[in-house]
């Protein structure tokens, strides 16, 4: 039986967000075949960050990522380029990688031993001459790759999309400014201890939290209480004190700019924090209510061991399952998810309207990008504007419609 | 190494003590167990493959899940405490079991205890997980029994499912 949802996700996705009203339909946060459609419409078009180069220095060092949920391995080769590659045998499908990360000569199938390279060429096949009387074209057989991988200050990125426009298109001067917050730091290497964590809660609820700053004095009041920060003092700091500028990009893009806090979003799924902590939150989607989320710390190779230290310290405290702030993070976002599965209120839409029509839109040309000036920082612009551009992925055809179609924040 | 029946059963029945006053919520209590000088460590584990296994757990001074002294201890304790502690409203059920334990080494007056551990979590209605894994404790002898010098816990988990870890191992 087709839900309402389905077959509003036949017509257009437009009608899903109202930008301007700030409603939101709430199937997209639990709707089966709205989340199959963000598979094939975003995550498999998207530019999606990889891995930072400092975890894969060496020929034969791989680490296995996803993108949306597909299974891939990131290589750096003899050559020492860098391949991605679905990690998938091209005999009957089975994983030919089996660690998060690591170092290998090749890539062996448990199943009938079909031996890929570091470049995912076929190099063995049992009974090529027996079995296969060698009439297999080994050539022919190579691990899948993603069609477009390229790398920003070290931010490895790739695509499944061939018809995909550039990285530096699709990331913008806004999306590039994102990363320079971080990349800024020095020389920068991911410290190991990449935490992997599952939630039942939406990938875009997780993804919209992080420019959520209504949430911050009442969610991790308990954090702020051990602290000992006065929950009158932090929301003085976000509400009386509420001017600020947003960064709005192209394809969803979002960043705030309170002091302290860079939050910034690199659409669908990458987040960046920076000034206060030094990470990158990556969300791999699991399904309408589940997500998986890694969080990678950066520091700079030539900090003193004092620094290091305090980096790690602060992001220690707050991130992640056991971190200070993000223990209480996800429950909430679990409660929505629940709450957005409701059949009851199935045409009930979410209430996106805080700070509506706030601010003055800048072009940009001093900075190099669009700036919502002089609106509230504590505001769900962000989450509008991430989600009116969810939608224009959604609805586009191709990724030719999508650069043809999309909205410019300089003209919202 | 002679060890002897009685300390066995003292480091046994200190270890179900302090597993009761977590379950307790007694986490003012239990943070007294610790010394001065502590530290609480869980490291974060990845899947390696079979021969880089020695490579699976991060290293003193990377990322971690915790990485305590006292004083970083005193504040998680300080935010479970809290009246605003969500997460405590209601407070889970949770069972700690420790199982397994073997005295490693005695050294003075610090004993390394190695046990296997279970953690239970029953949240809100049907909301379970289970927590598994192995620890290693540095006990210190002191007049009235011991104190937790340095604790390290080894989750067998590499992606963690639990919706958050707010909880002592
Ligand atoms: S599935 Fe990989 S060799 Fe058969
Ligand atoms: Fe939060």
């Amino acid at each position: 039986m087709a839900s309402a949802a389905t077959e509003r996700a036949s017509t257009t996705f437009r009608s899903s967000i109202d930008h301007e009203n700030g409603l939101v339909d709430r199937a997209i946060f639990s709707d089966q075949a709205i989340y199959k459609a963000e598979l094939e419409q975003i995550f498999s078009r998207a530019w999606l960050f990889m891995c930072h180069e400092s975890q894969i220095p060496n020929a034969g060092d791989f680490f296995q990522t996803y993108m949306g949920e597909e299974k891939v391995i990131v290589v750096r080769s003899r050559d020492r380029s860098v391949e991605v590659m679905l990690n998938a045998c091209r005999h009957r499908g089975a994983t030919v990688c089996r660690a998060h990360s690591g170092n290998t000569p090749n890539f062996i199938c448990a199943y009938h031993g079909w031996t890929y390279d570091l470049s995912g060429n076929l190099i063995g096949v049992p009974g090529m001459n027996e079995l296969y009387e060698r009439k297999l074209d080994r050539s022919e057989w190579g691990l899948k790759k993603a069609a477009k991988v390229s790398s920003y200050r070290g931010f490895i990125f790739a695509t499944l999309d061939e018809s995909a426009p550039s990285l530096e298109v699709f990331l913008g001067n806004a999306g590039r400014y994102m990363i320079d917050n971080l990349a800024n730091y020095g020389e920068i290497e991911v410290i190991p201890g990449i935490i992997r964590h599952r939630l039942r809660a939406n990938w875009k609820l997780a993804m919209e939290n992080d420019q959520d700053y209504y949430h911050v004095g009442i969610t991790h009041a308990s954090a702020l209480d051990a602290w000992g920060v006065a929950r009158t003092t932090v929301n003085k700091n976000y509400w009386d004190d509420n001017v600020g500028d947003l960064v709005l990009g192209e394809f969803g893009h979002v960043q705030d700019t309170i002091p302290g806090h860079f939050h910034a979003n690199i659409f669908p799924h990458m987040c960046i924090f920076t000034d206060l902590l030094q990470a990158v939150v990556v969300r791999h989607p699991k399904g309408p209510a589940e997500v998986e989320q890694w969080y990678f710390s950066f520091v700079d190779k030539n900090a003193s061991e004092v620094q290091k230290r305090e980096v790690i310290r602060r992001n220690i405290s707050r991130l992640g399952p056991t971190g200070m702030i993000e223990q209480d993070d996800g429950e909430n976002w679990e409660f929505c998810t629940e709450g957005a599965a409701s059949s009851a209120m199935r045409d009930v839409p979410f209430n996106y309207q805080m700070g509506i029509g706030k601010g003055e839109m800048d072009d940009g040309s001093a900075v190099g990008f669009p700036l919502l000036r002089g609106g509230p920082r504590t505001t769900e612009e962000y989450a509008r504007w991430q989600l009116r551009c969810w939608a224009e992925w959604m609805d586009a055809e191709s990724w030719p419609a999508l650069l043809e179609k999309h909205s410019n924040p300089a003209v919202i | 190494m002679f060890l002897n029946a009685e300390l066995c059963h003292e480091v046994e029945q200190f270890l179900y003590m302090e597993a009761a006053l977590l379950d307790e919520h007694r986490y003012t209590e239990w943070f007294e167990l610790f010394t001065e000088d502590c530290h609480y460590w869980m490291p974060v584990r990845q899947t390696r493959l079979a021969r880089q296994e020695d490579a699976e757990f991060s290293q003193q001074g990377e990322i971690a899940f915790f990485d305590e002294g006292r004083a970083e201890l005193e504040k998680r304790v300080r935010k479970l405490e809290s009246p605003y502690a969500w997460g405590q409203s209601p407070a889970p059920r949770t069972r700690h079991m420790c199982t397994n334990v073997r005295i490693a080494e005695v050294h003075d007056d610090e004993i390394t205890v190695n046990c296997n551990f279970l953690f239970y979590r029953c949240s809100l209605e049907v909301e379970e997980d289970y927590f598994v894994g192995r620890r290693e404790d540095v006990l210190r002898k002191v007049d009235q029994g011991f104190r937790i010098a340095r604790r390290t816990i080894l989750l067998d988990q590499t992606v963690i499912t639990a919706k958050n870890m707010n909880h002592f191992f």
